[in-house]
């Protein structure tokens, strides 16, 4: 089985040459097979977000290169990857346009993966919208006509979420995407992660913060640490691992457990 | 709060009586060259607003895409050509000089109203050369209005009798750019519900989102202001069909007229969260009452018992709207500095 994402032997620096020269990926390899759900962990400044926005193109390697379906992507810039890549944002006012309407955002989305052309929003899909907002069990169906700018910063994650996966995209990025939401609201949005993640068999990519997320959901969990993977973990292993594992593991590198619940738990 | 509103209201008393007067002042004429201005500028209303509201780009390019249209229309004009494929032709130019400042700002990262300025002073050396001269006279030249005169004389003659009333070259103005007008609106409201617009209207709400959506939010933002300048660039033309003369320096501070009617438009007939349509036939509209409202300025008279009177020069009204504009513009920053301090208070 070919892998679907590659990222092989990946360094990123920030401001080089320069008193605040950062190296924020470190010879970073990676593979995830197709229909995996990669979940990685790591403290503050570990790399995390460099790593999502070096595979959406944000970012460009110093050296190495990224994959995508056998595809070197690495010089393709950040909306051409978008065809092939959803991406949902840490903060819910990011992943949405909001003084369009529900409908033309998920027009957006649709004409995603396609390329746009000058052709009208076809009412067709209406019921299609309808039946994908259906899913999100929070009335959203009803009101197709609505300006996103007026829903709740959940309602704005639940449907960036499924405009990121609209269309079956190659890989599914998630960038801390609950990490904002009051905790009911994030546990609903979770739960439609994990629906649409597995209803579709998407290839998922996702950043959490939650050490509870990190340990339940997913087939994989890794832990970076200074732009390095620290652990690498699936199967067997993974099954026996606890959320005190987990927190064990941050504490013995002698990082901030960034989530609250974590140490809770 | 109040303090503000009762300044507002002593005003509104004070110079009513001087708005009364000039409203029964003004001719018909006088009302309908204000009207047919206010429907020769509504293009360039809407292609400010696409920019300031839309893309959220300040753009100054129009005070240079509003003469380069004039000159292409003067131009081509006089050379021959059939006075309507001017139009296209100032439009084409309008949208060249958005590109530039488009790609000043993409490729070279300069600040946008750098980089407007940057276009517009070159656009005076272009607009020249394209003319020939500083101004252009179309007198003794067939315009797009002069074949429809007599038509629209005889038509409006047939339907309501010889009423004495002059029919004014404003009047087949009137009715020639409103029909302009209804087609460039319709166009856009097509436009916007194209895949390609909403892409356009995504890149000015959110960036970051649109990119993660695949959309190339460089290029969309050259194309949006190429299409705003194109607006303007049509007004231009409009214009010197309507005026019988192109001048290059006659773009100066049409941004700010701009502005106005943008704002204008979104205070008087809009609630909140209007449709596209909606907001841009608003701010049409708030061109024309901008027009207006300049007319009933210049026939206003303050009288001042035993001192004489004061009256508005046409040189005054760039001053006045500046003024207004700021005041708008301020307004909502001036009522949450009051709301904030009430709360202070309140604490």
């Amino acid at each position: 089985m070919t892998d679907r994402l590659e990222v092989r032997n990946c360094s990123i620096t920030f401001n080089p040459g320069q008193h605040n020269e950062v190296r924020a990926l470190t010879e970073i390899s990676l593979a995830i097979p197709q229909g995996q759900h990669l979940v990685i962990v790591g403290s503050n400044g570990a790399g995390k977000s460099t790593l999502l926005n070096l595979v959406c193109g944000r970012f460009t390697p110093d050296h190495g290169a990224v994959v995508l379906d056998g595809t070197d992507i690495t010089d393709w810039p950040e909306h051409h990857r978008a065809r092939r890549i959803g991406r949902v944002f840490q903060d819910p006012i990011a992943g949405t346009a909001a003084p369009m309407t529900i409908e033309d955002n998920l027009t957006l989305a649709e004409s995603r993966s396609r390329g746009r052309r000058l052709r009208g929003v076809r009412r067709g899909r209406d019921a299609f919208y309808r039946e994908q907002l259906a899913r999100l069990g929070m009335g959203l169906e009803d009101r197709l006509d609505a300006i996103v700018g007026g829903l709740s910063g959940g309602q704005r994650q639940a449907l960036a979420l499924l405009m990121a996966a609209i269309g079956d995209p190659e890989l599914l990025v998630l960038d801390e995407h609950t990490a904002a939401l009051d905790p009911a609201a994030a546990a609903r949005v979770m739960e439609i992660t994990t629906e649409l993640v597995e209803e579709s068999d998407l290839t998922t990519l996702m950043i959490t913060h939650n050490m509870q997320h990190a340990v339940d959901t997913g087939d994989r969990t890794l832990m970076l640490h200074r732009g390095k993977t620290l652990f690498d973990v699936e199967g067997k292993e993974r099954d026996g691992m606890s959320v005190a594992d987990l927190v064990a593991w941050f504490q013995q590198l002698g990082a901030d457990v960034s989530d609250r619940s974590a140490l809770i738990a | 709060m109040p303090l503000m509103w009762i300044a507002v209201a002593l005003v509104g008393v004070l110079l009513a009586p001087t708005v009364w007067s000039a409203v029964w002042s003004m001719g018909s004429s006088q009302w309908i060259a204000a009207l047919a201005l206010g429907l020769v500028f509504a293009p360039l209303a809407i292609g400010v607003y696409l920019t300031f509201r839309i893309l959220d780009f300040p753009d100054l390019t129009v005070d240079a895409s509003f003469p380069a249209g004039g000159a292409m229309a003067a131009s081509l004009t006089v050379a021959g050509v059939h006075p309507w494929l001017t139009l296209p032709a100032a439009m084409a130019l309008g949208a060249l000089l958005g590109a530039v400042t488009g790609l000043l700002h993409v490729f070279l990262r300069i600040n946008s109203l750098l980089a407007s300025i940057i276009t517009l002073t070159a656009a005076f050396t272009v607009n020249i050369r394209i003319q020939g001269s500083s101004n252009v006279s179309l007198i003794g030249v067939d315009r797009i209005f002069t074949p429809l005169t007599d038509p629209i004389r005889d038509q409006l003659e047939s339907w309501f009798g010889d009423t004495g009333v002059q029919i004014h070259r404003a009047t087949v103005t009137t009715i020639v750019t409103f029909v302009v007008v209804v087609v460039v609106v319709l166009a856009l409201r097509w436009f916007f519900k194209t895949e390609v617009g909403l892409a356009l209207r995504a890149t000015g709400a959110n960036v970051p989102m649109s990119r993660s959506q695949g959309i190339n939010t460089s290029g969309y933002l050259v194309g949006g202001i190429a299409l705003s300048n194109a607006l303007a660039a049509l007004t231009g033309a409009l214009f010197v069909h309507h005026e019988g003369f192109a001048d290059v320096n006659s773009g100066r501070g049409l941004i700010v007229a701009g502005l106005a009617s943008v704002i204008i438009g979104e205070v008087l007939f809009l609630r909140h969260q209007p449709s596209i349509l909606r907001h841009i036939v608003a701010v049409a509209m708030g061109m024309i009452v901008y027009r207006i409202a300049i007319a009933l300025a210049l026939n206003a008279s303050l009288q001042f018992p035993g001192v004489g009177e004061a009256r508005l020069e046409g040189t005054d009204i760039k001053f006045a709207t500046a003024a207004i504009v700021a005041l708008m513009l301020a307004f909502p920053r001036l009522r949450a500095a009051q709301a904030d301090r009430q709360r202070r208070r309140n604490r």
